[in-house]
């Protein structure tokens, strides 16, 4: 299918499109915290990933390649977004409009206080903890998403995980 | 409890992901079956990640209808993705670097040879003609091709980078007219390269600049060669011919490709492999004058002039006002085609190696405010002295730049490598540093101290600095 898109089959394209954008947005929104801008990176990493398709290994899967690109685009994003408005959290998705199907994701309390949590990780453990826990990477897949060694995956997890115990040690106990 | 509980609590994290070996998964499981405190523990972390599931976001079918709708329209409006036609970047994506020297070597190659052709027709090398060489392009002419048939016999040299063609090219190049015909011949450069087709530009006389190679492929292209670039006399007038060969590999260049997939290939292929290796074999620390009015201590490799970098082979310099042109792409691309694309052999590494220690920081040293953008912060501060903002690793000049609580940590990173790094050098390079790296290091921590504020990382650095001369004699 790759291979097809990579001859100019928008079809073939569409497929890959079909396969991939809802684990790519999951993990884009877990970062960005806001549906509207995920699906704009989404969007955006999809024509690009379309663009260089030249350039990409076919013998390799496509979904780590484009993740890739969506990750650090949603990083950029974030970033950008900091600078600008000098937010350093990771933001509860948004409200949902009526529709929208990510209301249920702000229902409960507990959500409330993770996402707040999280927000207050450092982002070096934020980052760990999303890549693990939402978009459910192995340690493996971490260390070569974000360039650094297995051993600094599982620290990083252990203490984010160890302070978000903290943060919501009322709630699991 | 067991001699290994502390160890055993450090690996109940991995354990509930299942990322421990055979013999730790068994490990844990037997000393969770004996253990209630960590048995509890592990229940939290269970129950975390149950949370966690439990938030992840719900993205529902209308939502993804939607997404299809407007990924699926706006690759409608695209050219097709092929080697046969392919599409121009999209937003900041950028055209590859190989592809712009390629192409500007090419367009200075039409400007020398026009140039040559003004002075032999004027048969003075004052003349004004040559201060207006467009005039001379759309007055002789060349054409595009890719036959291979029409390669031409002079002498071939390889252009290392544009200063050389630049050298060729004769004196007083108006500058605003060169970028004129730059980016015109970039145009219509890349627009035939893409095609893969003939084109004549609307020239009068003849002359051949011929492109090889499989353009556009990850496999192909980037070196530049120029032939003629001193061209006979017979040939200036009616041929003389340029040849643009694509023979080395070129860059795997990924417009929006990651951090990760580049550093480890530009690990790999690197003579460094360690922030001890750049800081000893090239990068260096370098304890300034102390009449200087620029910082005591200063990590080499930040200032125009101390590295020279090189993209594929070609200097990063524009030869003709001195600026790379790196600097005038926007900063999100620019981070991509420092860490991703541009090769810099050095820099990028230097870069990235510095990043990894200021990622691993927070793990190594408890600091968990440290940012992996270490340096920008002091490097736009000092923008007039600093042409790298994207990797500089500035040092402090004065000790009000530690009023912001990232520059101290930045300026703790620093004094740690400082500190690992010529303990292991020794005493001679030890020496070069050490006096201004303790005595400003003293001034901080007095100065913390009279000002209220502590910072027990930095305390314990400075007590392993005292250490220094006993190790070392």
């Amino acid at each position: 299918m790759v291979t097809a898109a990579g001859r100019g089959d928008k079809n073939a394209f569409g497929q890959l499109v079909r396969m991939h954008q809802k684990r790519v947005l999951r993990m884009v929104v877990s970062i960005t915290g806001d549906l509207d801008s995920g699906m704009d990176i989404v969007q955006d990493s999809f024509v690009r990933a379309y663009q260089a398709l030249d350039s990409f290994d076919r013998g390799k899967p496509f979904y780590p390649w484009v993740s890739k690109i969506a990750y650090n685009l949603a990083i950029n994003h974030i970033k950008r977004r900091r600078r600008e408005v000098g937010l350093d959290e990771v933001r509860e998705p948004e409200a949902s409009r009526s529709e929208n199907p990510l209301d249920k994701m702000q229902e409960t309390e507990n959500k409330q206080r993770l996402w707040k949590a999280i927000g207050e990780l450092p982002e070096n453990f934020r980052m760990v903890f999303i890549l693990r826990n939402m978009e459910q990477l192995s340690y493996e897949e971490i260390a070569e998403r974000l360039g650094i060694s297995l051993g600094t995956v599982d620290s990083r997890l252990y203490r984010a995980r160890r302070k978000l115990l903290e943060s919501l040690k009322d709630l699991l106990d | 409890m067991s001699a290994n509980h502390f160890d055993i609590i450090e690996k109940l994290s991995a354990y509930l992901d299942g990322e421990l070996t055979t013999v730790e998964m068994a490990e844990v499981k037997n000393h969770l079956a004996s253990c209630a405190d960590c048995m509890v523990i592990y229940e939290r972390l269970k129950s975390l990640d149950q949370i966690a599931d439990d938030a992840m976001p719900v993205i529902g079918d209308e939502v993804l209808d939607q997404l299809e709708q407007r990924i699926t329209k706006e690759i409608a409006g695209l050219p097709e993705s092929s080697s046969e036609s392919k599409p121009k970047p999209h937003k900041a994506s950028v055209t590859p670097i190989w592809q712009k020297y390629t192409a500007i070597a090419a367009s200075l190659l039409i400007i020398t040879l026009a140039g040559r052709m003004a002075l032999k027709e004027s048969d003075h090398a004052l003349d004004p003609k040559l201060k207006a060489p467009s005039m001379n392009i759309k007055d002789q002419g060349a054409t595009i091709t890719d036959d291979a048939d029409e390669l031409s016999q002079p002498a071939e040299k390889k252009l290392d980078n544009r200063q050389s063609i630049r050298e060729e090219s004769g004196p007083a190049i108006s500058k605003p007219i060169m970028e004129e015909e730059e980016t015109k011949a970039i145009e219509s450069l890349e627009s035939d390269k893409l095609s893969q087709g003939n084109k004549e530009l609307p020239l009068g006389k003849p002359k051949s600049i011929s492109v090889m190679g499989d353009v556009g492929k990850e496999d192909a292209v980037d070196e530049v060669r120029g032939s003629s670039n001193k061209p006979k006399p017979e040939q200036s007038g009616s041929g003389a011919t340029v040849e643009v060969r694509d023979s080395r590999k070129g860059m795997d260049f990924n417009a929006t490709g990651t951090v990760s997939t580049k550093t480890q290939k530009l690990n790999q292929s690197a003579p460094v492999a360690s922030v001890d290796d750049i800081l000893s074999k090239e990068a260096g620390i370098l304890a300034e004058d102390s009449n200087s009015s620029e910082s005591a201590l200063h990590i080499r490799g930040g200032r125009s002039g101390e590295m020279t970098y090189l993209f594929d082979g070609v200097n990063d310099s524009n030869s003709l006002d001195g600026n790379s042109p790196v600097d005038k792409v926007e900063t999100e691309t620019a981070n991509i085609l420092t860490i991703d694309s541009l090769n810099r052999i050095y820099a990028g590494l230097f870069e990235l190696s510095i990043s990894d220690v200021a990622r691993d920081i927070p793990d190594r040293y408890g600091i968990q405010s440290l940012s992996v953008d270490l340096g920008k912060k002091g490097a736009q501060k000092k923008s007039s002295s600093v042409s790298r903002p994207d990797f500089v690793i500035d040092s402090l000049s004065n000790l009000d730049d530690l009023n912001d609580e990232d520059n101290l940590e930045r300026y703790y990173l620093i004094q740690k490598l400082y500190v690992d790094h010529y303990k292991k050098m020794g005493a001679d390079n030890y020496r070069t540093v050490y006096k201004s790296a303790r005595t400003q290091s003293l001034e901080i921590l007095m100065r913390l101290m009279s000002g209220g504020d502590y910072h027990e990382n930095l305390n314990d650095y400075l007590l392993e600095i005292e250490k220094f001369p006993q190790e070392l004699k």
